[in-house]
């Protein structure tokens, strides 16, 4: 039904001199997305600070869908190409008109003339529509404050798009505009929910799963294969890392102090992920940490981990209620997988009294006479590595003998 | 690899499966036909047939092949004609093919009553006895179950039964059972019976019903009229004979493979239940080819996936119902704590496993749980 897409930048007027690099980025991004979507030619174009795309072909509700995912679009436009002729244009918008469910709506109609030689102006093409429109449907009105229908007319050189559907994307930044981070996912609500707002924030992603096998069973990977599909639409492609770490767990409970376990077990996750880092060129770890959730997440022990980590953490939720995580996971579709009950290594593992406040010299004694680098390599090593494509399926990558 | 996981299925045997691709591959014909090569396998079939009868002394009843022991459960339990208010006896312990097409029969009116059962999960007969009334309609009984390893004595308890309500229906899963310990059908106390080819080391997909021959059911699959119009189906041949093949071999030293699983089980038990602090076993009476256990604040999936990384296979609770939650209704059954539900292990024998298997077995055992003594909680 639709042919052109008008894609609005989202934050672009903050920008100053890397607003091409900014645009090109996103651009680049749209492209790549529709490539792998839609069949049949594509053009496109800069209007007015938008992207402009056409096409021969109409564009399928599950393209324009992968659109809206894609960090750094403020709105989507569909809209229509017409001749430049206002009789074709108002025949056009009584076809668009038609297709709205309620009959009385309010509107408006809003025309932006970038090409000044069209003999009406602006306010001129206003007037004469909204004439005609009303004449057309009896039951609607004019509300030129806060209209139900925004009808928006582009006059261009060539020709005139007509728009009434506006689609918000998820805003943000370009991906990739912020750098690439390393994501450690663990299969419940947070993590995902983490991945998403800093994928906003145009932080390309590699994904860290820690598998405890033996002690926790294969269903857990079908879900990390799940959630990784579902939170990749927000990337550009990506690479899950499955990294076992039962039998080096198994390990460290042996030597660290019982009430120690838990959140040593997230000191080594860190250095595994900065080693992790490391390899793939990626600036800071995430995580779904929220202040005081659970033990590990006091501010002792995020001081503590911080200290040992060589990049930074991000944990956008830090201030984030449970609920409000709850709310951002079904917004984004990954709620009903999360919530998939699975065997959880951390509570078997789980000390009787975990480590509020942990105690400096023990810690750091510890973690001097234990670096367990090469047990972290060889974790690393050992990891299974997954490719996730564009639209979120995902291959293992045959490991390099 | 060591397989202990019997009580799920078995390898099909040497024999069988050597019989399996020699009638695959040259008796493929259909039975039906009438051509030589289908009648020559029609014989061999009904020949086979007669063997399964004669080998349980069971003149009196018929010998339906079928796709598996579900389907011979269902056949029975669907197959009967209720009045609203019919009861059906069933124990709650029993097999989800057993328990889920009892469950249908609600919808007409049946009431499902619970055979009563003592704390170690085994019929209590005398109660049994006591409580029958006007109403009950279909008795099933579990021959031996899957999970406890108890054995019913089915026919003298049938007998029993009978004398009190000699109409009442009895129906017999007999799957775990079935060529591993004796069944005398001669007095056709019990009304049919439910066996399994995968089970004995024959292939899966082939599996049987005895039933009297005076009894009628109402067929599941209605077509050609093979199996006595019970079970339309194109007859598989191959399947069959693979079956009666792999049944031949373990019925025939039956009461030597008895006494060498004994022999296992009770190594197993006494080893694993001398060395592993606060073991329990639940089902004292049960056994030898199922033993069952409970090591306290091990979840079971944990030490199974242990095993497993050293090609060991035994069972964290039934292969059909295991999954990640806590509660199992069938364990509540058979009188397991649910504090225990998450720490149950099956271990399941057959004579083809080697006495020194059963020494390394038990080695691995110990050592896993030697090496996982960090998970007790102090």
């Amino acid at each position: 039904m639709y042919n052109v897409i008008l894609i609005n930048v989202d934050e672009l007027w903050l920008k100053g001199k890397n607003r091409n690099v900014y645009f090109k980025t996103l651009k680049t991004h749209a492209k790549d997305v529709l490539k792998s979507y839609h069949q049949g030619n594509l053009d496109f174009s800069n209007i007015l600070q938008r992207l402009v795309i056409k096409s021969e072909t109409n564009f399928s509700d599950e393209t324009i869908k992968a659109l809206e995912s894609i960090p750094g679009i403020h709105s989507i436009n569909l809209a229509r190409e017409v001749e430049k002729d206002l009789d074709k244009v108002l025949a056009e918008a009584i076809e668009e008109f038609k297709q709205i469910k309620n009959k009385n709506f309010t509107f408006k109609v809003f025309t932006a003339r970038s090409d000044k030689t069209f003999p009406q102006n602006s306010m001129e093409v206003n007037r004469w529509l909204g004439h005609h429109l009303l004449e057309n449907f009896p039951d609607i009105k004019v509300d030129v404050h806060d209209p139900e229908v925004s009808l928006e007319v582009k006059i261009l050189p060539d020709s005139i798009f007509i728009s009434t559907k506006k689609l918000m994307g998820i805003g943000g930044q370009p991906l990739g505009a912020s750098g690439h981070l390393v994501t450690m996912l663990s299969g419940g609500l947070d993590s995902p929910v983490a991945s998403f707002l800093m994928a906003k924030r145009g932080c390309k992603q590699t994904f860290a799963f820690f598998y405890s096998y033996p002690f926790v069973g294969e269903e857990v990977l079908d879900k990390i294969l799940k959630l990784t599909s579902i939170i990749s639409k927000y990337q550009r492609r990506c690479k899950l890392y499955i990294i076992p770490f039962g039998e080096f767990q198994k390990i460290i409970t042996k030597e660290v102090r019982e009430e120690y376990r838990t959140v040593m077990f997230r000191k080594f996750m860190i250095d595994c992920s900065n080693l992790l880092a490391q390899n793939v060129g990626a600036q800071a770890i995430l995580t779904g940490d929220a202040l005081g959730q659970v033990s590990s997440q006091t501010i002792g022990n995020i001081a503590l981990l911080d200290q040992v980590s060589q990049r930074p953490i991000f944990r956008p939720l830090i201030g984030f209620n449970k609920a409000e995580i709850v709310q951002v996971s079904k917004e984004i579709g990954t709620y009903e997988t999360s919530i998939i009950p699975h065997d959880d290594a951390c509570s078997l593992f789980a000390p009787k009294h975990p480590i509020i406040r942990p105690n400096e010299k023990y810690w750091n004694d510890f973690t001097r006479d234990h670096p367990y680098t090469e047990n972290l390599i060889k974790c690393l090593e050992q990891a299974m590595v997954y490719d996730v494509n564009l639209k979120g399926e995902i291959n293992p990558i045959e490991a390099k003998d | 690899m060591l397989y202990l996981d019997y009580a799920a299925t078995a390898p099909v045997r040497g024999q069988a499966l050597k019989v399996l691709k020699e009638k695959f591959t040259n008796d493929f014909a259909n039975p039906s036909s009438s051509h030589k090569l289908g009648r020559k396998i029609n014989k061999e079939i009904e020949a086979i047939r007669e063997g399964f009868i004669k080998s349980l002394n069971g003149d009196k009843y018929h010998f339906i092949f079928t796709s598996s022991a579900t389907e011979s459960n269902n056949m029975v339990i669907k197959g009967l004609d209720y009045v609203k208010g019919d009861q059906v006896w069933v124990s709650f312990g029993d097999h989800p093919s057993v328990l889920a097409p009892v469950k249908t029969l609600e919808t007409f009116g049946v009431k499902i009553v619970g055979i009563p059962t003592d704390s170690y999960g085994r019929v209590d007969e005398e109660k049994l006895i006591f409580s029958l009334n006007e109403s009950v309609k279909l008795i099933i009984l579990t021959h031996v179950n899957n999970l406890s390893g108890n054995y019913i004595d089915v026919v003298s308890l049938a007998r029993k039964i009978k004398k009190t309500r000699p109409d009442v229906f009895i129906h017999v899963d007999a799957v775990q059972g079935f060529g591993k310990y004796p069944l005398d059908l001669s007095g056709a106390e019990v009304d049919s019976i439910s066996v399994s080819a995968h089970k004995i080391g024959g292939p899966k997909g082939i599996s049987g019903l005895y039933i009297l021959k005076n009894k009628t059911i109402n067929p599941l699959l209605d077509g050609g009229g093979q199996e006595y119009g019970l079970r339309s189906s194109t007859l598989a041949g191959p399947l069959m004979f693979s079956f009666y093949e792999a049944y031949k071999e373990i019925s025939h030293d039956q009461k030597k493979h008895f006494e060498y699983v004994k022999i296992l089980y009770e190594k197993v038990k006494e080893m694993l239940g001398d060395n592993i602090p606060g073991v329990l076993f639940p089902f004292p009476y049960g056994g030898p080819f199922i033993l069952t256990m409970i090591i306290p604040e091990l979840p079971s999936d944990v030490l199974v996936r242990h095993l497993e990384m050293i090609d060991i296979f035994v069972a964290s609770s039934s292969a059909c119902s295991s999954k990640v939650k806590g509660f199992n209704p069938t364990f509540q059954a058979l009188g397991i704590d649910e504090k225990y539900h998450k720490n149950v292990i099956r271990v399941s024998f057959s004579e083809i496993v080697k006495l020194e298997s059963i020494d390394f077995f038990i080695e691995k055992v110990l050592e896993i749980l030697n090496d996982l003594t960090f998970l007790k909680k102090k």
